[in-house]
Order: structure tokens, then C-alpha cells, then sequence
């Protein structure tokens, strides 16, 4: 049966039996239930799409299915027979197979190397003549030139994804699911990819595409499940459900009341028309454009201003962000700063300028883990606290003393300053971090999730601190994939896909369900709803 | 997953750094884990007080005596001070192996070079540390500027530089020349009842001390080598402080060589050889030595001097040459294994992996 039967057939309530069913899927990490009850339902011959916002149990489901977790409960039938893999490999053996949304290679190893560390998944393709000839018909397939004998860290972004995929796509799975598959693939690789997946489909199997790419979910998936909170709301055909419908129902609003009111689009007209305070703004990024990921952001901070960029993961927020301390280069676009152009060489020249930035990875990025909390307050202020000519002689008690400022400023919970950072909790870890940033003359801090890993207490005197920053005429950057702390932010700028699409005041109609639906829409179809 | 922690006002906070695995968890018991902390801060200290008593034991009065104790300083003058530059680039989380070949080089141009008037004299010896000032800031910018493997690097640099001295030398050992016979009173003089080289030694360590400790380019130092990514953040010039780094140790390396050839009377083309290996030896039991894996002077100069403490009781002893070479290979791998746990222990991962 071809896959548009399938679906006729589904839709006509003469379901064959369906390849996997999944009924009240529970789980639980600790203290956080990632799936309460969820289920979903896959045909045959179906490519069916897997929408939810972050933490909606997608990923959990999908590991679940590929044998890399357990559930604490539910039915799960494969098949008609009852699927319970006990790891991958009998996940695998099973015909379920995953792709999973973090690149699985080795840089240093070959093409042939790599997929050879994934035979596991097609374990139906016996010895390596086999399995190399797969490959070879499976990049033909896709219409790409890829060597088995390159070395993966020679290929393009784009082709080592193409190879992580190749694992999964070989072989006779019955039931593919892709996480994110498309992350980073340029169009024609995507093309290829939804040609082979038709095809896959076409002969029987079944695929779960799991994608925040709404776009393709619409061109691409024969019907679609959304999970929101760890259940699904939504099943049902992908015929004549669009992009907006497809937003709203992953976010909470199905149609209805939506404030666009106070809203505009990043049109140069929209920004040149906007108010300048007291002197112009603070930031100003205009058409920003790198090498990866960002294509399109412009936005502006006026001095005490906390602007807040949402966005889902890999939408370009970071990137932004590393840009305006000299981490990343320019393709096109212009920043400014106080009205200068600012293009820092390196952070010590964008910290000289007063741009600081709170990086996302506290342990790997920002925490000196071998030393106390006073090296850790005092590591950007060795030179501007220290002694003699150009401040090169180190000045143990001034640190100190600083130290002790800023640890009372945050309420910072240590039992000594000369205690080692790691005796300290992430929340109070994070304070140190915002406390060495609050250098002299600091004029725009850069916050990148800041409080992943924080507890609620230091959560809130976190805030607190930046809220008083601001205060004193700091301009504020805040990315965080928690939506619901945005709430504290002046401005919101939505990021989609490396585009700023859409901007407003933060007025005390904040909605966090609207925010996340906003998070899903792309520029276009986020333009259209201006029109 | 993150899990909701609440802390009380005044608690002191005794949550396990994300990702670290608690004593108990895995296999990894907590007398292992006290073991292992124990060596990281004394191990060294315990090596130190093994050999002296075992050779105490062994040849008693040689080796304990005044004289002896001496000699065991007096030998390592040298290897402190290249030490003490390999220390440094250590810390900012590099590697060098150009320290013997440099310190070879050094040894050459000295013997060459000092000669004729105290201000020609002065002036040769200027002109050979900054010859080593020079080969730590090609070592420096191939590391950062090209973005080389430190190892790789500075290996190949040390190639070049040995090439630089037979050339220099045309292969031969080059002898002091007659006016300049006064640098051998850097090894046979005194100031006051203390030999020249433990002043030296002294002086030359209580400087780098202060430079690593008591400067901000000392701190910043400790940054690069703790946390590169955090240090770039918090605005320190991360290329500046590593070429600095380098420097340092291409400096020390030349006034190694200078040493080598006061000591030996003439330029030896391998003079620096085996100082490479007993400088890491040295500078890894250092830091494993009070500081939990960490590098640092004092740690660096025990470790010399145990090095030192153990080829002078085999020497006493009358053990083969070989076989002193055997110790010093075994002692390496027992200090970076210390090092190493020790500081696994401290940033909470778990020993072995």
C-alpha cells in the first residue's frame, strides 16, 4: 500500500493495524515528570512528524522508542506485538531506529570508519561488502559525492550530518525516527533527504520526523502528533493544517485572543521610526549576518533596558551574543555601540569597551574550578584592582576585599570567600560569574541562559541583581529558552531560525504560551500575520 | 534533568558540582578516593622521605652529611632553573621540549661569546638569554597565532635550535675563552659561606615565585592554565599571557645553558640533554606536592631536589648509570599519575576516565 492510501485508509477509519502504538507513556527524571501519560500512533507506510516545545517529551519518547531509556509505564506495541528494547541494539534489532539530534561522528576518523561504529543500527546487513555497498547506493540515492575514505572533519557541516544519517537510513529499518534531522543540512541535502525518506515510506516503512522546522514538517509528514507537557494534544492528518495552526497548537492557544497589538516586525522602516532615548541607543545591531547559523538580526538596547531574546535551541541567540564580545566575525551587517561601530578583536577589547558576557556553559566556560571563590569574583579585575605602574602587581587584599562586596551585593551563600568555587551550589556559582562581570564601566552585560542549573532561591536574587544593574543605566541582553522568565524583561525580541522575527514591549500582558507559539513561526509567516 | 534544590539561608551549600561523581557511586570507594587524595598533596613529600631514609639506611654516613646535603643543591642549580621555566608554561596549560636544546644553545654561545671586557661579558650574557627570549617567542606565536600543537611545536622548534648549535659549533665543543675563566667562580666562589649556585637557586625561585604569585600577570597566568574559555571572558589577552609564558621559559632554558657551561667550563653541544625529562619529572612531583595536581615553584624545586636526592644516594651507592635512568622514568610516571588523579579529584570526575 502506498503511503497516501495508508493515510486515506487511517483517515477513513479502516486502520490497518497501525506499525507502533504507544499508549500512557510515563516518565519520570527525579523529581521532573517528562511524560505523563503520553501517546501516539504511527501508520504504516507514514512519514508522521513529532511537534512539541521544549520539554514536551519529545526526546524522551523518541529514547524511549530507541531503547536508550525505560519508561516508568505505558503499552508500547510494535507491530501488532508488544515493544519493549531493552538498549539499542535490540531496538535496532527490532527494526526501530534512531538518529539522533547530536551529530554521533568521530571528526578524526574516516567516512567508512564512522558508519562502520554504526552497524549496530542495520544489523540485517551482514559483513562489510554488504554494508559498503549500501552506502555507496544510499549517497547515490541522496545525490551526493562523498568518499568513503575522507576524513569526516574535511566534509562540510552539512555532509557530516549527511553521514550521521546514513546509519540510521540504510538497511531495512521498519520504523525510522529522525530527531532534528535537518539541523544542519543545506536545501539540496534536504531534498535529497525527504526524497529518500518518501521512498523509504513508499516501500513500507514507517518514519517519526521529529522537527521544530514547521516548514518542513508541513511539506513533508503525512500526519502529525503534538505533545505538549508530556501528553499529546493533537493527532491527526497534516492536510490542511498550516504553519500559524501548527504554532498555535504546540504553543497554548488554539486561534482566539492573540495580542499583536504593541508587536513590530524587523522592517528597517519599523526600526528607524523607532524612539531613541536620551541620547540614542545603547545597542544597536543592524542586519546581522555571520558564517553560521544567523542570517538576519537586528535589534537595539537602550542604556538600564533588559532586552529579552527568546528562541529555541539553534536558533542563532548564542551566536548573537559571541558576536558582540569578538568571538564570531561578521559577514554583513553593522553593530554599534553608544553610536560607534563596535567590532571588538577578542572579549578583553569588548570587556575594555564595557560589553561582558555571561556564557551559557558555566562549568566548561566560565567556572576556574581549581581556585576559591575570590579568584573566581576577581579574574577580571586583576589588572584594575592591582598595584604599581599598569596594575601588575597583584593585590591580594583589595580582591578580597572586592570579593566580599559583590558576595554581600548578591547574597551569595559560602561559608568562606577562600573556599574552593566548587563547594558552592550552580545558583551561587552563577552569582560569582554575574559578580566578575559587573566590572567598572560595564555598559552592556550579555546574560546566555543564566540560570540553567540555578535554584529557584538563586534565581530570584539573580534577577534581582540584574534588575538593579539595569537600574544604574546597564543595557541587558537576555537569552533564555525558559520562556517564563522573560516576564522580567523590558523588550522581547523573537529569534526563529537565525532571523529576528518579531519584537515588542513586555507590557504586564505578558503570555508565555503566546511566546512560545512566536518561537515556532518563521520570518515569513510571522511577517504575514503583520500584514 | 535539573532538580529543585532549595537552600536555606545560611546553609553552606554542599551540592556536588553538576556532572561529579560522589564518593560511593560506581565503584569508586571513599578510601580509594582519601588515597588518592593523600598522594596528590603529599605523594612527592612521601617520595622524599622514602628516599632519604632509604639510603640513609643503605650508606649512612655519606650520605648524611653536610657536604652531601650541599652537593645535592649545588647539583640542582640547573635543572631548578630550567624547571622553574617548564613550570610556567605548565601552568598556563602548555608543553615545551625545546628546554634542553635551547639551554644546549645557550651553553655554546656563553662559552663562545664570554670573553674580553666585564662589559663585553655582561653584554654576552644579555645577548644569550635573549637568544632564549627568542625561541620562546616563535614557540609562542606557532602555539597561538598559528594554532600548533604545543608538543608537536616546540618539538620542532628544539629540532631547529639543536640544528643552530652545530652549525654554531661546526660540531665541536667550544672552550671558554681565557679571559672569561671567571664564570667557573659561579661554581667554585661563595657569597659569604653560601655557594653561588644555592644563592642563585634561591634567588632565581624566590623571583619566579613572586612573578607566578604576587603579579597579575602571575594570576592571569593561572587563569589561561585553569579555564582558557573563562579567562578570555573575564578580558585577559589569553595569546599575550601564553607568548609571555613561553618567553619566561626560553629565558630560564638560556640561563640554564649559561650555568651548564660555568659549571663545565665549556660548551657542550648536548650540554642541555636530560634536562628536558628531569625538568617535567620535577615540575609534575611538584604538583604533587601540597597542591592537588596544581603547578607551582615550591612544589617544582622539592621536586628537583628529590630528583637530585635520589640519583646522589644511587651515586653514593654505587648504582649503574642505567639503572638511574630507569628511576627517573619510573619516578616520572608515578608523579603524573599522582598529578593527574589529584586533580581529577579535586574538579569531582572520576579517577580513570
Amino acid at each position: 500500500m502506498k503511503a497516501t492510501e495508508h493515510a486515506a485508509a487511517r483517515a477513513a477509519g479502516d486502520d490497518p493495524a497501525p506499525l507502533l502504538s504507544v499508549r500512557g507513556a510515563v516518565k519520570h527524571y527525579g523529581l521532573v515528570q517528562a511524560l505523563r501519560g503520553a501517546d501516539l500512533t504511527v501508520g504504516r507506510g507514514e512519514v508522521h512528524g513529532l511537534l512539541g516545545a521544549n520539554g514536551a517529551g519529545k526526546s524522551t519518547l523518541v529514547k524511549i522508542l530507541a531503547g536508550l531509556t525505560r519508561p516508568d509505564e505505558g503499552s508500547f506495541t510494535l507491530d501488532g506485538a508488544p515493544f519493549r528494547p531493552g538498549n539499542i541494539r535490540e531496538a535496532a534489532a527490532a527494526g526501530v531506529r534512531l538518529a539522533h539530534q547530536e551529530l554521533a561522528i568521530v571528526p578524526a576518523l574516516t567516512v567508512r570508519q564512522n558508519l562502520h561504529l554504526g552497524r549496530y543500527l542495520h544489523p540485517e546487513l551482514t559483513g562489510a561488502k554488504e554494508r559498503e555497498l549500501a552506502y555507496a547506493a544510499l549517497f547515490e540515492e541522496w545525490g551526493l559525492d562523498i568518499s568513503l575514505d575522507a576524513v569526516m572533519r574535511e566534509l562540510s557541516p552539512a555532509h557530516q550530518a549527511t553521514v550521521a544519517l546514513a546509519k540510521t537510513l540504510v538497511g531495512d529499518g521498519r520504523l525510522l525516527i529522525l530527531d532534528e534531522p535537518t539541523a544542519s543540512l543545506g536545501p539540496k541535502e534536504v531534498s535529497g533527504l525527504f526524497a529518500i525518506i518518501r521512498r523509504r515510506v513508499e516501500a513500507g516503512a514507517g518514519v517519526i520526523f521529529v522537527s521544530h522546522r514547521l516548514g518542513e514538517v508541513s511539506r513533508l509528514c503525512d500526519a502529525i502528533t503534538v505533545l505538549r507537557n508530556g501528553q499529546r494534544v493533537h493527532d491527526g492528518r497534516m492536510e490542511g493544517v498550516d504553519e500559524h495552526a501548527l504554532a498555535d497548537l504546540i504553543a497554548h492557544d488554539a486561534g482566539g485572543d492573540r495580542r499583536r497589538a504593541a508587536r513590530t516586525t524587523t522592517t528597517r522602516a519599523a526600526r528607524a521610526a523607532k524612539h531613541a532615548s536620551s541620547g540614542g541607543p545603547l545597542l544597536s545591531v543592524d542586519g546581522l549576518r555571520l558564517q553560521s547559523r544567523v542570517h538576519d538580526v537586528s535589534f537595539e538596547v537602550n542604556p538600564g533596558e533588559i532586552v529579552g531574546i527568546a528562541g529555541l535551541v539553534g536558533s542563532g541567540r548564542t551566536e548573537v551574543l559571541e558576536t558582540l564580545v569578538g568571538l564570531r566575525r561578521i559577514v554583513s551587517g553593522e553593530i554599534r555601540l553608544g553610536g560607534r561601530p563596535h567590532q571588538p578583536r577578542d572579549p578583553a577589547g569588548a570587556l575594555r569597551q564595557g560589553v561582558v558576557l555571561v556564557p551559557e556553559e558555566r562549568l566548561a566556560q566560565a567556572i576556574f574550578t581549581q581556585r576559591d571563590i575570590v579568584f573566581n569574583f576577581s579574574s577580571s579585575r586583576f589588572r584594575t584592582l592591582g598595584g604599581g605602574p599598569g596594575g601588575m602587581l597583584s593585590r591580594r587584599s583589595r580582591y578580597r576585599e572586592s570579593a566580599r562586596r559583590l558576595a554581600e551585593s548578591l547574597r551569595l551563600k559560602a561559608r568562606s570567600l577562600n573556599d574552593s568555587i566548587m563547594s558552592l551550589s550552580g545558583g551561587n556559582q552563577q552569582k560569582v560569574v554575574l559578580g566578575r562581570a559587573t566590572v567598572d564601566g560595564l555598559r552592556l552585560l550579555l546574560l546566555d541562559e543564566p540560570t540553567r542549573g540555578v535554584d529557584v532561591g538563586a534565581r530570584h536574587d539573580f534577577q534581582q541583581m540584574v534588575r538593579g544593574l539595569a537600574d544604574q543605566g546597564v543595557g541587558v541582553v537576555y537569552v533564555s529558552s525558559e520562556l517564563a522568565e522573560l516576564e522580567y524583561c523590558d523588550r522581547i525580541v523573537v529569534m526563529v531560525e537565525g532571523r529576528a522575527t518579531v519584537q515588542f514591549d513586555n507590557d504586564d500582558r505578558f503570555d508565555e504560551d503566546e511566546l512560545t507559539r512566536l518561537c515556532f513561526l518563521r520570518a515569513d509567516a510571522a511577517a504575514a500575520e503583520q500584514a | 534533568m535539573n532538580t529543585v534544590r532549595h537552600t536555606a539561608p545560611g546553609e553552606r551549600a554542599a551540592a556536588p558540582p553538576p556532572g561529579a561523581n560522589q564518593a560511593g557511586q560506581a565503584g569508586t570507594s571513599s578510601m580509594t578516593l582519601t588515597a588518592v587524595k593523600f598522594l596528590g598533596r603529599y605523594g612527592t613529600l612521601l617520595v622524599l622521605v622514602l628516599l632519604v631514609l632509604v639510603f640513609s639506611f643503605l650508606d649512612g654516613s655519606r650520605f648524611l652529611s653536610f657536604t652531601n646535603f650541599q652537593n645535592i643543591l649545588l647539583q640542582s642549580t640547573i635543572s631548578v632553573v630550567i624547571a622553574l621555566g617548564l613550570t610556567v608554561v605548565l601552568v598556563v596549560g602548555e608543553f615545551d621540549l625545546s628546554i634542553g636544546y635551547t639551554a644546549s644553545l645557550a651553553g655554546v654561545l656563553t662559552a663562545g661569546l664570554y670573553a674580553g671586557s666585564a662589559g663585553g661579558k655582561l653584554g654576552a650574557i644579555g645577548l644569550v638569554l635573549a637568544v632564549g627570549a627568542l625561541i620562546g617567542l616563535v614557540n609562542g606565536l606557532i602555539v597561538t597565532k598559528l594554532g600548533v600543537n604545543a608538543l608537536v611545536g616546540t618539538l620542532g622548534i628544539g629540532s631547529v635550535v639543536m640544528g643552530a648549535t652545530y652549525i654554531v659549533t661546526s660540531g665541536v665543543p667550544q672552550s671558554l675563552d681565557a679571559s672569561g675563566m671567571d664564570l667557573l667562580q659561579v661554581y667554585l666562589g661563595k657569597l659569604g659561606p653560601i655557594p653561588w649556585p644555592i644563592v642563585i637557586l634561591f634567588l632565581i625561585a624566590g623571583v619566579l615565585w613572586l612573578l607566578l604569585n604576587r603579579t597579575s600577570l602571575g594570576l592571569e597566568w593561572q587563569a589561561v592554565g585553569g579555564n582558557r574559555t573563562a579567562a578570555e571572558l573575564s578580558g585577559i589577552r589569553v595569546h599575550r599571557a601564553v607568548i609571555l609564558a613561553f618567553v619566561v621559559c626560553g629565558v630560564l632554558a638560556a640561563a640554564g645553558g649559561v650555568l651548564i657551561t660555568a659549571n663545565v667550563g665549556s660548551g657542550q653541544i648536548a650540554g642541555g640533554q636530560g634536562y628536558l625529562l628531569s625538568s617535567f619529572a620535577a615540575a609534575f612531583l611538584g604538583s604533587a606536592c601540597l597542591r592537588d595536581g596544581e603547578f607551582h615553584v615550591v612544589g617544582t624545586v622539592i621536586g628537583v631536589v628529590t630528583v637530585a636526592v635520589g640519583f646522589n644516594g644511587m651515586a653514593i651507592h654505587g648504582v649503574s648509570t642505567s639503572a638511574q635512568f630507569i628511576f627517573q622514568g619510573l619516578l616520572l610516571i608515578a608523579a603524573v599519575g599522582m598529578s593527574t588523579s589529584a586533580r581529577r579529584m579535586v574538579s569531582g570526575r572520576r579517577v580513570g576516565r
